[in-house]
């Protein structure tokens, strides 16, 4: 018991050092492409044949020790029950800082709505500096054949600035990794000029602040 | 480059349908979807919110031609037992906002692009807030502006919702820096904190004692008083107190938020609730919701798809259909969708069930301008109670700075809201001359407006609903003229109960890190 306490204590010093950053990325598609699987299969390294609705969870959170400075909580925010692009609430995008639009290769239709989820995404997120956040486009289900489609998708890439377009397996993790590493390197730019100014004028009603007194009781002799 | 978009269908059985995304249609879809009641939250809107909303700039000057789209009605689908009921459609009145833009757009005459560019640099330089139209338009995205600006009491029902249901983790908030009422032709804060006091030269420090004095007695003798002033007014209580005339201004137009005619229960109410919420998280009771008040029905609506509820907006909602004593589906499109229970805006409640009776509104005026109206140390974030004036009815201003997240830097964002007697721009005329100036020469103190609007807000409470027997529709009243939420919480709080007798209404919902997924069990209801 001891013993876990100072190998705890003697990780916190050796990392106490490192910079943390809080990177929120929204995983936004049409309705059974893959995106929760994608999330699980990222975070938590599994892969469930089951179709499983999030219930309950806002997001997923994963710790990445980025390198000897930098380590990283990024959360991956699912759509829950926003099915419909237009149906996202400010709520679910605000200070995200890179978005992965998932559709399924199987199903060509789910890339013809990647336009409308772009849109939205763009319409109600910026970085704090007024600049676009980055954005990649998943491929699923890239563990099954597929014909036609990649030329299109080069091409809307490069028509809609898109950092970086994949084709990715939640089942075979193929390229999942891929994808998020790129997010985050163009992510975190940014992050370090902006974020590091914190603001302590904000109130976050979940975390209690002890406050002064109010004046009548100041007069309490 | 073409794309066809998909045909999109909803599933056709829920626990409850929710029409309309005011803040109490979606505090009671958050409450319903986190007991495990299947929900379908529809609005024939493409934003959230309804007349609750938040809009940037270019979007909120396209209000007056946004129209909701006409409704074809589809009777082929019904059958003989069923009858129809059309969702009201009448009741969107913002087709009369006004703008009026008090400067100009970029000067076009200019020959030589460069000169231009040179020119604007110079302007720049000798007036760091020299803004034109165009570059306002520019900063649209910056701006929140809300329909209904609400504030909330810092212990008020609303923010111990957010707290004990856990959707504070949505919310990021910033405490209103000073509150400020207009006396003797002046703008003068009203002391909420020992700063505050000390730097108030209009109070005698006996006076400040006799005020501490008073703010501690009003827990004692409270029958006494419930016996004695049961109907006489707040203010004839303060005045039999011996309060001088400076102390009953601010305890009674600004602490109480109370008129002359305002009941002496009611307001020593509303003075506790004042009292309650100093100290909590900053130096006033009031809390502002960072981007604008249209976050907070959003903040119950990403709740409640969270916890499963389907969500569709801009959908094409014709009518609710009876069968029996009961209704049993709404007609969504070509869709019938089945539910148990619907819960319906007020504004699209059929004429059927309303008595007819005169509407009331609020009349509301929002002004972009240059600087605050109270100089500052800082940016601050003002709450103005402006007390009733001869023939006015009082009015509540709130200043927003840019640290709000409701409009660019350099600009201040003004909402002025009153109980409405004529029409909006006569009803706060005094108002708005005695605070601001239109003319850019007249530098002496106020703040210039850059732009202004004005429009109406319906209020109809829901005591003019007449549902008959039919106990399977909830209907939820629109936005009123308190200052913050604490109607709506408690009117949220009666539907639900009276739909889900035996549960709790919105238990604390966990965080994140605290769900433990079970990898060979999933949930079996929701698997698919």
């Amino acid at each position: 018991m001891a013993l876990n306490q100072e190998m705890c204590d003697i990780y916190r010093l050796n990392n106490l050092h490192k910079n943390e950053f809080n990177l929120k990325f929204v995983v936004i598609g049409d309705f059974g492409v893959g995106k929760t699987s994608i999330i699980n299969r990222y975070v938590d390294g599994e892969f469930s044949q089951k179709y499983c609705i999030t219930i309950g969870a806002d997001f997923s959170l994963k710790t990445i020790e980025w390198d000897d400075d930098t380590r990283i909580f990024l959360q991956l925010w699912d759509i829950a029950g926003h099915e419909k692009f237009s149906s996202l609430t400010g709520v679910f995008y605000r200070h995200s800082v890179g978005a992965a639009i998932v559709f399924d290769l199987t199903r060509p239709e789910t890339f013809n709505s990647v336009p409308q989820w772009l849109n939205d995404l763009r319409r109600k997120t910026q970085l704090p500096d007024g600049k676009n956040i980055p954005v990649v486009i998943l491929a699923n289900k890239g563990d099954m054949t597929v014909d036609t489609m990649p030329q299109e998708i080069t091409d809307f890439c490069e028509n809609n600035n898109i950092l970086a377009w994949y084709i990715t397996s939640a089942k075979s993790n193929i390229q999942i990794d891929e994808a998020m590493i790129r997010l985050i390197m163009e992510s975190l730019n940014p992050i370090e000029i902006e974020y590091t100014k914190v603001d302590n004028n904000i109130i976050k009603l979940n975390e209690t602040k002890k406050t002064s007194k109010p004046f009548w009781k100041c007069f309490n002799t | 480059m073409h794309f066809e978009i998909m045909d999109y269908e909803l599933p056709t059985n829920f626990d409850v349908v929710v029409v309309g995304t005011g803040i109490i249609e979606s505090i009671i879809s958050a409450a319903a979807s986190r007991i495990g009641k299947t929900v379908l939250h529809v609005d024939s809107n493409n934003f959230y919110g309804g007349l609750s909303s938040s809009f940037n700039l270019e979007s909120f000057l396209k209000l007056n031609i946004e129209k909701r789209k006409s409704i074809c009605m589809e009777h082929s689908s019904l059958n003989d037992t069923e009858t129809f009921f059309p969702i009201n459609n009448s009741d969107f009145t913002l087709d009369e906002v006004t703008h009026q833009w008090n400067i100009t757009n970029k000067n076009k005459n200019y020959s030589d692009e460069e000169n231009s560019a040179q020119e604007d640099i110079i302007a720049k330089e000798i007036c760091a807030k020299k803004w034109l139209k165009d570059d306002l338009l520019k900063e649209s995205r910056k701006f929140n502006i809300d329909l209904t600006p609400k504030v909330q009491y810092a212990r008020g029902d609303f923010i111990e919702l957010l707290i004990s249901s856990n959707i504070a983790r949505y919310s990021e908030y910033r405490s209103i820096t000073r509150v400020l009422t207009w006396f003797n032709n002046t703008l003068e804060v009203v002391p909420c904190s020992r700063s505050d006091i000390f730097a108030n030269n209009k109070i005698s420090i006996i006076e400040k004692r006799i005020l501490m004095k008073f703010f501690t007695s009003l827990d004692d003798n409270e029958d006494l008083i419930i016996k004695d002033y049961a109907s006489k007014t707040y203010k004839c209580f303060l005045t039999d107190k011996k309060l001088s005339k400076n102390l009953i201004h601010y305890i009674l137009y600004a602490i109480s938020n109370s008129t002359d005619s305002t009941l002496c229960l009611e307001g020593i109410g509303n003075t506790k609730k004042f009292l309650k919420s100093l100290g909590r998280f900053g130096k006033t009771p009031f809390l502002y919701s960072m981007f604008g008040s249209g976050d907070l029905p959003q903040e119950f609506c990403r709740l409640s798809a969270v916890f499963g509820s389907v969500f569709a907006l801009d959908q094409p909602i014709h009518g609710l259909i009876l069968e029996e004593n009961s209704f049993k589906s709404i007609l969504i499109g070509k869709q019938k969708i089945k539910a148990k229970n619907f819960v319906l805006g007020l504004n699209l409640t059929p004429d059927f069930f309303l008595n007819k009776v005169k509407k009331k509104f609020i009349s509301r005026g929002v002004f972009i301008t240059n600087k605050s109206i109270m100089d500052s140390d800082n940016e601050p974030l003002t709450l103005l109670l402006y007390p009733a004036e001869n023939d006015k009815n009082p009015c509540t201003v709130l200043e927003l700075p840019w640290l709000s997240s409701c409009c660019p830097k350099d600009t201040y964002l003004v909402h002025i809201s009153c109980n409405q007697i004529n029409n909006p721009e006569d009803d706060l005329k005094h108002c708005v001359k005695n605070l601001f100036t239109l003319n850019e020469d007249f530098k002496a103190f106020k703040p210039l407006i850059f732009y202004s609007s004005y429009f109406s807000i319906p209020t109809n409470s829901d005591e003019n609903v007449n549902l008959h027997d039919f106990n399977n529709l909830f209907i939820c009243p629109g936005p009123d003229s308190e200052l913050d939420f604490v109607t709506a919480v408690s009117k949220a709080k009666e539907l639900f109960l009276k739909m889900y007798p035996d549960d709790e209404f919105l238990p604390r919902a966990p965080d994140p890190e605290e769900i433990k997924w079970d990898g060979d069990e999933e949930p079996s209801d929701i698997a698919q």
